[in-house]
């Protein structure tokens, strides 16, 4: 993205380098001079370039643990250590939180770090303060979603493998989380490794597989977002499409807000705690805003313009399976009809199907004759009634059919006649050709 | 196996403190370290810095004089025992050396 300001052409762009590659954000920023781009500010988001001649300038990282992104000037230390570089032939350009950012335009000036141990302890001390605790936040998190979609998942799985959406956000959960934690483990291996090497007399090793992996996170997000859009479209559910649009959106305002916070109460000279405060109370009144607010937006429309039929059948599909859903008014049941494609899957949808009905609180048993249903296996079920302490069978809400690879659930809370298990039957017959 | 803090010394270590034998700049030992050694060790001066900040904690060095940012240091007992302990041990690998290397005659 480029902005004329004034005489000067600046450009901006989004860094995806962890903290502690100092050797990414070195190259990086030298192959930038050597383009015509020198780096003014890195901000938390952002970083931005003023243009000017092509050179040949060497960039060093050092951290300064001790440092915040909620200061409004650098502290002392920062102060001295700047003082430090100088006298080296090293100019601060820039910070990053505890990253230190300098560039030398001298032939040969002595490096920034010649002490590989003390560069090594520097950066541990520096990435307990913001890398890691925020790591470990967000693994957590990550972790929590996961565990809360796998178990969904293997409670009954049919749901999840005939919806485009529902895979999606499966895999969202499972990649989503193995990055983040690969990105955690990753560094206390690199600090591992880091140690070894400089044991025998080396520095520290490089970054090289982590910082693939990093750059392939923001691919992974962007393709992630363009498939659930389009997965979203694909099962006419148009509104949750919009939702995950406009929700982006308004995350990258939100992202952008907390930076323009950040700079005002820089601006103001305010405390570390008090930017801290304030930045925290804008990030919890905006994320309120951004879930309940779209939400609200996006789901809550006027309906008038197009009648839905309450009654027409629902159906997703995917190449693993299929399920047609619905309800009907006379006599009153709903319905799922579910064929697994996938024969590998087949047995096991088939016993999650009848296992996810059973509970502490709810029967489960085989009726014989299955061939009545024109099925190999028919199930039913129900809630428990308490009759003095003892459990016993309540009254039949539902029946599961078994056929082949097709699983056919019928939900009925009053319970069906004889006869009007009959009509069920036809009128499964005409949703999904059952015979 | 993990060196113990400062139980040896590395060769900036060793300069530093050396330098500090006397009241000394914090940001003139760069250039003292290279003087003495003849451009053969140099200190970056982010190594300098924390060094220094690590003996100062470790009360190694004191602070004999601040002018606003810039600070002088010197060594206290600890830092000129410790100094004195690297010579000593690095006195006798000399003397382990020169001792078997005269004895094979080589």
């Amino acid at each position: 993205m480029n902005k004329k300001e004034s005489k000067e052409k600046i450009k901006r762009e989004i860094p995806n380098y962890l903290p502690f590659d100092y050797e990414a954000v070195e190259a990086h920023l030298e192959k930038m001079a050597a383009k015509g781009w020198r780096l003014v500010n890195a901000g938390t988001n952002v970083w931005k370039y003023r243009q000017a001649e092509p050179a040949r300038v060497k960039y060093a990282v050092t951290y300064a643990p001790e440092a915040s992104v909620y200061d409004s000037e650098p502290t002392e230390s920062q102060k001295t250590l700047a003082d430090f570089c100088a006298r080296g032939g090293w100019v601060k350009v820039s910070d990053w939180a505890q990253v230190q950012i300098f560039c030398s335009e001298e032939e040969n000036p002595v490096p920034i770090e010649t002490d590989e141990e003390i560069r090594l302890e520097v950066i541990k001390s520096a990435m307990k303060k913001n890398f890691i605790p925020s790591n470990v936040v967000l693994v957590i998190i990550l972790a929590f979603n996961l565990w809360r979609v796998a178990t969904g998942f293997f409670y009954n799985p049919l749901p999840c493998l005939s919806s485009w959406l529902m895979l999606l956000s499966l895999t969202f959960a499972v990649v989503a989380f193995m990055l983040v934690a690969a990105d955690l483990a990753g560094y206390f291996i690199w600090v591992r490794k880091s140690e070894r090497s400089i044991e025998e007399g080396g520095t520290c090793c490089g970054v090289k597989i982590l910082r693939t992996l990093n750059r392939w996170c923001l691919v992974f997000a962007v393709i992630y977002l363009l498939l659930y859009v389009v997965s979203a479209l694909q099962e006419g559910q148009s509104d949750m499409a919009k939702y995950m649009v406009f929700f982006l959106l308004g995350f990258v305002c939100l992202v952008a807000a907390l930076d323009k916070t950040r700079e005002f109460m820089k601006s103001k000279g305010a405390s570390r705690s008090g930017s801290r405060t304030v930045v925290i109370v804008v990030d919890v009144i905006m994320a309120f805003v951004l879930v309940f607010g779209v939400r609200y937006f996006v789901f809550s429309g006027d309906d008038s313009g197009d009648a839905v039929d309450p009654y027409a059948p629902e159906i997703q599909s995917t190449f693993i399976a299929e399920s047609i859903s619905g309800q009907c008014a006379d006599p009153k049941f709903s319905y799922e009809i579910s064929e697994v494609k996938c024969e590998a899957l087949a047995d096991w949808c088939k016993r999650k199907a009848i296992e996810a009905e059973e509970s502490d609180w709810r029967w489960i048993r085989e009726r014989e004759n299955p061939q009545q249903w024109g099925a190999d296996r028919v199930f039913e079920g129900g809630w428990y009634d308490d009759i003095d302490g003892e459990k016993e069978y309540g009254k039949t809400d539902v029946v599961i059919l078994i056929r082949d690879n097709s699983i056919i659930r019928v939900w009925s809370i009053k319970g069906l006649t004889e006869a009007e298990t009959g009509q069920v039957m036809s009128i499964l017959e005409g949703v999904a050709g059952i015979s | 196996m993990p060196r113990e803090k400062f139980r040896t010394l590395t060769e900036q270590m060793f300069y530093i403190l050396l330098c500090l034998r006397k009241e000394c700049c914090g940001m003139d030992i760069m250039e003292e370290v290279s003087r003495i050694t003849e451009g053969r060790v140099s200190v970056g001066p982010g190594t300098l810095y924390n060094l220094l900040e690590q003996f100062l904690t470790a009360g190694m060095i004191r602070e004999t004089r601040v002018e606003g940012r810039k600070k002088s240091y010197i060594l206290t007992l600890k830092g000129a025992q410790i100094l004195g302990e690297e010579y000593e041990r690095l006195r006798k690998q000399v003397a382990d050396y020169s001792r078997l290397i005269n004895e094979e005659g080589v």
